[in-house]
């Protein structure tokens, strides 16, 4: 995923770099790593997909 | 007030400004008795409807008697179109496609004309423009015969006399008396998106032709929400219809319209509500009401929204009721979890029994967050930052909370796509949620910035159409050895066939080999001579009349992809070396599934990297495995925006072997690579894709099983239940039940290759168009 100013930036979406210019929504998949690092945006992986467990009893309960 | 009336804006197109909801639990419908008969031989129907509660109900009605009436309705989820006369049907026609999507809206046409000297042609029932002609049943009536509608008898609009009101939404009907019509006097296809709109009727109406809009919400009375548009001053009596005050949760006029526009303030479009088709069943039950805005649960169950969200700025609120509040509250879940049967408190939720800020199972106590019956929960999601609060009766919860200002969040961590959720989490207790996601007027300000969630509001798609990139054909073989096929919209770079009327290997080419040369997903062969003659601009030609493309008589599809880093799709060839390596790619982003596949080998597998499972795992597409674990498939890393990495495997790495390597990414609205977890019954999973889906491919990945693959070309409305098999040569087959929706998919049976419970499954979709702008399927 790509990171700006350390926060997730959603794909297909327009954006703002801090400098304050906009991007279109297709902007990141048109252009190569380089020219997204030139505006300070970092790649890191994916978290690794984790299994999601089914809780057998509600974790609230009550009070 | 009077909404203004719908203009037609040029590109816009025609907006409807409002609908009403009717709601089944308060016998809401409208009525009025014509002062004369009028031409009961010839007239069109015509209205938009958003289905609440599935069940049988009327959404017009020409009633005398139990046993002498007119009705177009839903029965066992088709749409029929009847007339009873003295008990016995005599004329009927009834769908063989089922409707129960209640995430979007249909357009219904109802056309009778008996004079027509083509008893075929004296019925017809029109669904978002397009004419079913597969019928369950088809009872035409004699020529000339007359219809208990337009008689000057009771008629009513959402009531069945003898049976249930409708449940939902309604705009935009037109009565033609006196004329039998074709869907487009009230709609047109969207010349971007192909999507069928409404469009303003502008012919005659005859003397009992009328026009409801519903747009003048100012009194609960005929000359108001009842009001005919037509000019002939037909209007409707509302019953059970509420206006007043606008913030009561039982206000029925509703910004809930078909298309998405811009109205300068929550925006109008297509709303969320509450999703009958996408629950937890913790081993409780739910009863959903009210346009699917109100939730009844007992023990623990719950509901996820219609719509999900990845970015942007959004707030609803919902009031509980409950006559001891317990375990019960409202939030987000990400969409794998809503699809997996997953408790919520594994979402973000508020727990309003005592303010318990859950995320993952594990919580924090809000202050001031236990509610009383009747309390409001306000939910405010900046999916830009990743940041959700909550509030009571207006006040955001938690030491400086406000939304507007980005500070105090609840949470901070919110950075996947998710959707609304409603539940009660205990066995033994009860709570009733009544959301709000703006459809009506909110009882409390939203934060500034922060939108009603609807499909106005939502991110526009890069790809409005996704048959602009990716589509399938279907044709009959003629035996010719040359042949042009056409209608696929674009130039294909990938083209996969099987033959569906018998067992025949499939053949896939790309133009990254050239047309000429073919692999086949259910064999390890090495690549051999296509019977593909080229790409062309607008599909392809077959070179052959052999039996995997074009027999005499066989029966084929052929799906299609175009390349391009827009629509997420990269061919990429290499040559092994035999030692761990990258080989770049021009996605610009992460490839969610990469399918590769020896050229050069004959034992070398298809092998498949889904986003869904980890680095070190892999199918196998020729075959009905479960996910293979090792290294050296991937070298154990993950794709990046630029390389997929590669280790020693002899399947993807042998040195001197050529390999072809097709590479997705998931795009917003057009493409999704994602994963569910079974529920073992017939009620199956709903799986968010955000788009309305062309073209599934499922495995499961926990044990063995075939890899299936459904689309909508074979199966053009719902629900589906024919399949082709990518590891498998056999013909096409039937029972794996489906609905393709307007933002997703529903299984719809229990069997294994789909739907086994704690099964895992992942899948790849493509879209026919974003749900933004889908109608109901």
């Amino acid at each position: 995923m790509f990171l700006l100013n350390g926060v997730p930036l959603p794909l297909d979406t327009p954006f703002k770099d801090a400098a304050g210019s906009s991007y279109p929504a297709n902007w990141l998949r048109l252009t190569t790593l380089e020219e997204k690092q030139a505006i300070g945006i970092t790649e890191v992986p994916d978290p690794e997909p984790e299994p999601t467990p089914e809780l057998p009893s509600p974790p609230g309960g009550g009070e | 007030m009077i909404d203004a009336l719908p203009l037609l804006l040029g590109p816009e197109g025609y907006q409807i400004s409002r609908s009403v909801r009717l709601r089944s639990s308060a016998s809401a419908y409208f009525n009025r008795t014509p002062a004369s008969a009028s031409n009961r031989k010839t007239w069109t129907w015509s209205g938009w409807a958003k289905l609440g509660n599935l069940g049988d109900c009327a959404l017009f009605q020409a009633y005398s008697d139990a046993n002498n009436r007119t009705q177009i309705g839903f029965g066992g989820n088709q749409i029929n179109f009847s007339n009873l006369l003295a008990g016995s049907i005599n004329a009927r026609i009834n769908t063989n496609a089922v409707y129960r999507d209640p995430s979007a809206w249909y357009h219904i046409v109802a056309v009778y004309d008996s004079t027509d000297a083509t008893s075929s042609n004296r019925m017809k029932l029109y669904v978002n423009g397009v004419q079913q002609t597969s019928l369950l049943v088809a009872t035409y009536p004699a020529q000339n015969t007359n219809l208990f509608a337009n008689n000057n008898i009771a008629h009513y609009v959402g009531r069945d006399v003898a049976g249930s009101t409708f449940d939902g939404y309604l705009t935009e009907i037109n009565f033609i008396d006196g004329q039998a019509l074709t869907p487009s006097s009230f709609g047109q296809n969207d010349p971007i998106t192909g999507v069928w709109q409404p469009k303003k009727y502008t012919g005659t109406y005859g003397t009992n032709g009328f026009y409801l809009n519903f747009s003048d919400n100012s009194a609960a009375t005929a000359a108001a929400i009842g009001k005919d548009y037509s000019g002939n001053g037909n209007n409707w009596t509302p019953n059970n219809i509420t206006l007043s005050p606008t913030t009561s949760t039982s206000y029925d006029s509703m910004l809930d319209v078909p298309t998405p526009w811009a109205d300068g303030g929550n925006g109008r479009g297509n709303y969320a509500t509450l999703n009958p088709l996408s629950r937890w069943a913790g081993g409780g039950s739910v009863v959903l009401s009210d346009g699917n805005l109100k939730a009844a649960f007992t023990n623990q169950y719950a509901n996820h929204g219609t719509i999900a969200v990845s970015s942007g700025k959004y707030y609803w609120e919902a009031v509980v009721t409950s006559a001891g509040i317990n375990s019960t509250g409202g939030g987000i879940m990400t969409v794998e979890q809503a699809g997996s049967n997953t408790s919520p408190y594994l979402g973000w939720v508020l727990d309003v029994q005592a303010g318990r800020n859950y995320y993952n199972n594990s919580y924090t106590s809000l202050a001031g967050g236990s509610f009383a019956s009747g309390d409001r929960l306000g939910v405010a999601v900046n999916m830009d930052n990743g940041k959700i609060w909550y509030a009571k009766n207006g006040t955001w919860l938690g030491t400086s909370a406000d939304p507007a200002a980005g500070t105090g969040a609840a949470q901070t961590n919110v950075n996947k796509e998710v959707v609304p959720v409603f539940y009660e989490g205990n066995t033994g207790f009860s709570a009733t949620w009544e959301a709000n996601f703006g459809q009506r007027p909110f009882s409390y300000t939203p934060p500034t910035g922060f939108k009603a969630l609807n499909t106005q509001n939502l991110p526009d798609s890069t790809i409005k159409k996704g048959g602009a990139y990716h589509n399938e054909i279907l044709w009959t073989g003629n035996g010719a050895t040359t042949r042009n096929l056409t209608g696929t919209g674009f130039q294909p770079d990938l083209l996969w066939i099987k033959r569906r009327d018998t067992a025949n290997s499939h053949q896939i080419v790309d133009s990254g080999r050239g047309a000429s040369l073919a692999l086949a997903s259910d064999l390890t062969n090495a690549e051999f001579a296509s019977q593909v003659g080229s790409f062309d601009s607008d599909g392809f030609s077959l070179a052959s009349a052999g039996a995997a493309v074009n027999a005499s008589g066989g029966t084929y599809v052929g799906w299609q992809w175009k390349k391009g880093a827009t629509q997420g799709f990269d061919i990429v060839t290499y040559t092994g070396t035999g030692a761990n390596r990258t080989v770049a790619h021009n996605l610009g982003v992460a490839p969610r599934m990469i399918i590769l596949k020896s050229r050069t080998s004959g034992t070398a597998q298809w092998v498949v990297y889904h986003g869904s499972l980890s680095n070190t795992q892999a199918l196998y597409l020729n075959a009905d495995s479960s996910a293979a674990t090792s290294a050296l498939f991937w070298n154990s890393t993950s794709p990046t925006s630029s390389v997929f990495s590669l280790g020693t495997s002899s399947d993807v790495n042998v040195t001197a072997q050529n390999y072809v390597a097709y590479l997705f990414a998931g795009v917003a609205g057009f493409s999704k690579f994602g994963s569910y977890t079974g529920n073992g019954s017939a009620d199956g999973p709903f799986v968010f894709c955000g788009f309305r889906p062309r073209w599934v491919m499922i495995k499961r990945t926990d044990v063995a099983d075939n890899w299936y693959l459904l689309d909508t070309a074979r199966a053009p409305s719902n629900q589906g239940t024919n399949y082709l098999g990518a590891n498998q040569s056999v013909a096409e087959q039937t029972g794996f039940l489906y609905d393709a929706l307007s933002n997703g998919f529903k299984l719809r049976y229990a069997g294994a290759g789909a739907n086994a419970s704690g099964g895992t499954y992942i899948f790849a979709a493509f879209a026919e168009n974003p749900f933004k702008y889908s109608l109901a399927r």
